[in-house]
Parts: C-alpha cells; structure tokens; sequence
C-alpha cells in the first residue's frame, strides 16, 4: 500500500512539475557550443522556498521568523510611500492584496510581497529611475529610537520584452532592502495580446480585465496609503477560488475574528492537528 | 461463514451472495483507497494557496461532527470557514453604511408623507419625471423618495436625474456605477508620473467594446465622461451616498434596508463587504464546492483503481454522488457560510436571503429593497423588493410606494412606467458583469 501510494505522489508531482514550464523548456536559448546561456536577471540564493526569497546580490544570512514581519513591513511601507511621493502608480496584487482583504496586514507565513504597475510605469521607471537608492526613515516601534533604511530600485533590462520568453524573466523589478537582500516583485501588466485588447496580462499568465483594475480604489496596508484594483474580491476568487476570502485556517496559522489577525497554531496544537490527520 | 453453509443453500443463494460479496469488497476498496491517500499527493492536485484538501482538516464547534463508524464520513475533510470577520482598512470616500432620518418613514395615519422607492434610473429623466407624476409624489405632503443607485451612466441625462433627486431632496445608495464613475474621476484628477492619462480620447464611434478600447485608456473613458458632464455639487452629492442606506422600522413591515446589489445573509450590516453589496447577484457555498472536489476526486480514484487509469467523472455521477452524501446527513453546514459573487452560477441572494428571514424571529427580519438586476427584472419576494426593470434597455422604470392604507395600516403598491431604450447602448455589456 506504502509503495502504491508513493507511486501516485510521485506520479503526481512529476506530471504536475513538467506540465507547467514545457514551453519554456523548449525555447531556453542554447549558446552555440550547445550549452545553455544564463538568461536570468535577478537571482536568489535558492536551495529552498525560504531562501529563494532574497536577492543574490545582498544577501547575507536568513532573516529569522521573528525579524521576517517587521522586515516586510518595512519593505512594503517604504515602497508605497516612496513611489507614492514619486508620483509612481502602483497597486497591490496576488496574496498582498489577499492580506490586506483579510486586516489590511501581511499575512504572517508570506515570505514575499507582490505589486504591480503598468507597462507604461515600468517603462518609466527603466528610464528614469533605475538603479536609484531611497532612503526610508521611522521609529523603532520598540526603543522609539528614529531609524534609517536603504533601499534600491532595480529594474529587469528585459522588461519591454513581451512574452514570458523562458520563464526565467518573470518578474519586472524589484524594491531591494540593501541591508539584507529581502525584496517585494514589481510586476508590470500590459495588453498583451493584440487579439484580446482590454486584455492585462503579466509574463506570469494572469489576465485582467481593464475595468477589474481601473479605477483604482485607494485604501490603507499595513498602516499607509496603499492602492488596490477595482474589483478586488473577482481578482482574488479568480486567482485563488472561493475559499480563500473564507478558509479561517491555512499555513499553520489560525484567523482569529475578535483580534482581526492571523495567529500561529501553538506547537502542541499543530501536533495534536497532525495527529488527527494521520489517524484519519 | 460462507463454508458452513449446507451445499443447497449456497446453490440457492449463490447469486446474491456473490453480489453482496463484490459489493462490500467494492466498498472496502475504496474506502482503504480514499483513506490512506496521502496528503501529499491531494496537494498536488492543486497549486492554489487555499485548497482545502491540503489544509489540516478541523471541525470546528456547530459544524456537524463525524460519525466514527461511518468510514464515509471520516473522509470529507471539513475546512474551517466563516464570512465577514475581516478587519480590513477602509475604502477612501466612501460610506459604508447610514441611517434615514425617522422624520421620513410612512405612517398609519391618513396624512403620513409616502415613502418612494425607485430602481435604477440610468440618466432616463424624462421617464423618472413620468414615474414621480404616477406615483403621486408630493412635495408639500414631505413626501420622501429613495434612489437604489445607479442614477447615473449609460442612459442620455445624468447630470438631469442627479439634479432633480438633489432638488426633491431625495436619499440614495450608491450602486456600482456612482463608484465607478467617483473613483473614475478620483483616478484622472491624481497625476502619475509616465502615464498619458492626460491625452486619452475615446475611440471611435461604432468601436465601443470594452475589450477593445485604446491601451491607455483604463477601460474607464465611459465613467470619465458621465464624470465630467456632473457638476462638481452633483458629484460631491453622490459621493455622500451610503452603500447601505437604514431605514428603520416602517409599521407592519419592520426594518427595513436599502441597498443597491444585495446582502449576505446573517451578516451584520457593519460586517458586509461593500464591494458585493454594490455587485452581488448570487452566492456561492465554498465549503459545499470543497464537498464536491473531495467527492468528485474519490470517484476518479475508485473509476482509476477499477479501470486502470484516469477516467472522467461525469457530473451526474458527482450529483448522485453528493445527494448520497447528504442522504447520510453530511454537510449540513455546508451552506453555513456563503460567499457573494457578482455572476449568477450561485444561488440568488434574495432567495438565500428571504429563508434565512424564515428562521430569525419575526422582530429581527429584514426587508431589503434594492437594484441592480436588470436581467430578472422586477422580483418581489416576502422579504426582498428587487426593482431594477431594465429602464434603459426599454423596459420599464418601477417605483415602490409605501403609504397609509385602509384599516389604519402602511401598505405598498409597486407602479412603473414604460421607458424609451437609450441609444449607443453596448448589447449585454457591463463593466461590472462576470457573468458567463
């Protein structure tokens, strides 16, 4: 039985795991010599999911679990309110838009952050703002002391390119923490495709319908002026199906509705819920 | 038990005794097959963040528990859910919820004001003006009237209805086209650096898909323009406009509420979610749709294991299927928590929402009246007054009038007018549709 059913898993994951990126498999470029040609931008330390979620180049060590939340909320606050004193359009997307749907918060297991801007944008920013540095300025919210972070803005060469190309290229730009490498994925959506105009879509696939996105809706994340699309709950029960802006359990983490927050299962609980789980 | 059997009676018996035998052999098949499925591999299944069929399974309290002599049961994983606890930051500009001033509530006395509530007018003013005439709207009686939204758009006067409903002192809610077009013109009077918002113009005439408009356009020119030809009074007025207007309790009908799309039942009004209630048509039961996978994934695993491979479940089978499943009496929480949806592959919100009344106490029942649904028209139920016509495709425009009646009671009566269809209107489009 043991064995019958690791078949199925493997089964599964190997199907699962060759079915996405066979396009982009066959259209990686071969160098001449036969060998294949590094075509990536941005690179990640890589070795797991966790790793691969800082950028190569500043890199020093993990940033651990309880550092991870302050870090991203410094990462997110200083992006939207530097490009919003830029004058920079940009929303929130994918599972930020979904934290801030659940408390206007990152959700505590997220090990990234998603935004997105306009072609349009992008192409501006390539232009005149590439490779910039800003500095972001708050209070330790512990000793209250004032503190100083730098951040770089870091624009993909291959931004204008249209299609997924390879898949190694998928994201457009990045908002880079200087002092340990963590970074939000700027996206940038264009009408892609000249048959379906009104049509959005970035290199990773996600389509948008123009008046899903426009006009935007201005709001609050993670306690400054943040954007969102129009239609938020259609993008997020598109994306992630019905259950998501209801499931009230996920990642080890429990919804608690009284303090309007996502709460770490304790260790014993989780146990007990593992327990349950293999029993069934 | 089989072998102690005298020869005759297994001849005799042999037919359903094999049947028996294969049936709960089939049955023991699939249940050690669905049980010890791992959940790895169920996670596979799937790449969403969400799937339930990954996620730890918990029942949480009131949700039905499993039975342990029930195999069938153990392996539906319940997924613990609920609706409208979130504590999300507000929208900008705009109001959830307000409440009407009880100066303007029908009573049973002969010389009560009336109380009239009109459906989507869609810039039809002359027909507007034709209804409140029909009506019987009296000014010098204090008469109040309530728009469901969507005053404005696609119809030829927007500017005339908004004027007119601010001269009569009327109250409104804003539907999803006061939004689109407020925030429409919130988007164009923000500057952003390297767009070219400034020089938009509207596509040619003939070429108004809103799949096919100019690449900067933001798909919102329709908006801008119904924007643009509002006064800056007329727009500040509309954006006041609550998205849930209360009204209180009208004699022998109870509370009341107006909205322009639609409520989730049992949700307090604080707790809705102002999105659906200026979009929703139907809603839709995640944890029936997580029943349903799960089924429909155990009777592709039954059809592999006796076929050999992957076979299509056909939905009538995944039908049965779930009405065996509530037969045994699962899932009756499955419709515990509903989730609002602007299309219509879900159960009607009004339905849902007049037999959730049934069950409350008959002093906490609530009468909402609202818009929005052109395509069912005029739908009018025990606890739900739909009243959008379809006046700007030619149907009609419908007002709902409560007033002082016989025998010293408020009672309604429902009157409408025909409407002209406004030119230049987009066959079956709307910006805010899903619908497939």
């Amino acid at each position: 039985m043991r064995l019958l059913q690791s078949i199925l898993a493997l089964t599964l994951a190997a199907s699962s795991a060759t079915a996405v990126p066979s396009e982009s498999i066959k259209r990686r470029e071969i160098s001449a010599r036969g060998q294949r040609v590094d075509t990536k931008y941005f690179h990640e330390p890589g070795g797991d999911n966790e790793l691969g979620h800082y950028d190569i180049r500043y890199f020093k060590q993990k940033v651990p679990y309880e550092e991870h939340r302050p870090a991203l909320q410094h990462l997110i606050r200083s992006y939207l309110t530097t490009f919003r004193s830029l004058g920079v359009e940009t929303w929130l997307a994918h599972g930020t838009l979904l934290g801030w749907w659940w408390n206007g918060r990152i959700m505590p297991w997220d090990y990234d952050l998603d935004v997105q801007v306009s072609a349009q944008t992008l192409y501006y920013l390539g232009n005149n703002l590439n490779r910039t540095t800003h500095e972001y300025n708050y209070f330790d919210p512990i000793s209250g002391k004032p503190m100083k972070k730098e951040y770089l803005l870091d624009i993909n060469p291959h931004h204008s390119e249209i299609t997924r190309g390879d898949g190694q290229n998928v994201i457009d730009a990045r908002w880079i923490d200087l002092s340990n490498g963590m970074f939000i994925d700027i996206t940038g959506l264009a009408e892609r495709d000249s048959h379906s105009p009104g049509v959005w879509s970035c290199k990773n696939f996600h389509k948008y319908r123009t008046t899903e996105l426009y006009p935007m809706r201005e709001t609050e994340f993670e306690g400054v002026p943040a954007t969102i699309p129009y239609s938020f709950d259609y993008i997020l029960t598109d994306e992630y199906g019905h259950k998501s802006l209801v499931t009230t359990q996920w990642a080890g983490h429990r919804w608690e509705p009284e303090l309007k927050e996502w709460i770490k299962i304790p260790k014993d609980d989780e146990k007990k819920e593992e327990d349950k789980e293999q029993k069934a | 038990m089989v072998a102690c059997l005298p020869i005759h009676l297994i001849r005799r018996r042999m037919v359903p005794l094999t049947l028996l035998l294969l049936v709960t052999g089939t049955l023991y098949l699939c249940y050690v097959r669905f049980d010890q499925m791992p959940m790895s591999a169920q996670g596979f299944l799937s790449k969403a963040p969400f799937d339930a069929s990954s996620s730890k399974s918990e029942t949480s309290s009131g949700d039905n528990p499993s039975t342990p002599n029930d195999a069938a049961t153990e392996q539906i994983t319940q997924t613990p859910m609920s609706y409208g606890t979130y504590g999300r930051p507000p929208l900008k500009n705009l109001i959830p919820l307000r409440t009407l001033s009880t100066d303007h509530l029908p009573t049973p006395s002969t010389s009560s004001p009336h109380l009239i509530i009109i459906g989507d007018v869609h810039g039809q003013l002359s027909e507007l003006k034709a209804l409140l005439t029909k009506a019987g709207y009296s000014k010098t009686r204090g008469d109040h009237v309530i728009f469901t939204g969507d005053l404005v758009a696609k119809g030829p006067d927007s500017s005339g209805v908004v004027a007119l409903a601010m001269e009569i002192g009327a109250s409104a809610v804003r539907g999803n086209h006061e939004d689109r077009v407020l925030l429409a013109y919130e988007n164009m009077n923000t500057l952003h650096v390297g767009t070219s918002d400034e020089q938009e113009e509207p596509v040619a005439a003939g070429d108004q898909d809103d799949m096919a408009e100019p690449a900067f356009s933001h798909g919102d020119y329709k908006a801008r323009s119904v924007a643009q030809t509002l006064t800056s009074a007329q727009r500040s007025w509309l954006s006041q406009l609550p998205v849930i207007l209360k009204l209180g309790r009208i004699p022998s009908y109870g509370d009341m509420v107006v909205v322009h799309a639609g409520l989730v039942p049992n949700i307090p009004l604080e707790n809705q979610d102002p999105w659906a209630v200026m979009n929703m048509r139907t809603l839709v039961y995640p944890a029936e749709q997580v029943r349903r996978e799960q089924i429909k994934k155990q009777l592709e695993e039954a059809a592999k294991k006796s076929g050999g491979k992957q076979k299509k479940i056909p939905d009538s089978e995944v039908d049965a299927a779930m009405e065996a499943s509530r037969q045994r009496g699962e899932g009756t929480g499955d419709h515990d928590v509903a989730l609002p949806i602007d299309g219509r592959d879900g159960q009607f919100w009004s339905e849902a929402w007049n037999e959730a009344q049934k069950e409350l106490d008959a002093r906490d029942r609530i009468n909402v009246v609202y818009g929005h649904d052109a395509k069912t028209g005029l739908n009018l139920g025990k606890y739900t007054y739909g009243l959008d016509s379809s006046c700007v495709k030619g149907g009609q425009l419908t007002a709902l009038v409560f007033e002082p009646g016989r025998a010293g009671k408020v009672t309604h009566r429902v009157v409408s007018v025909s409407c002209e269809a406004a030119k230049d209107l987009e066959k079956g489009k709307d910006d805010d549709s899903h619908e497939k």
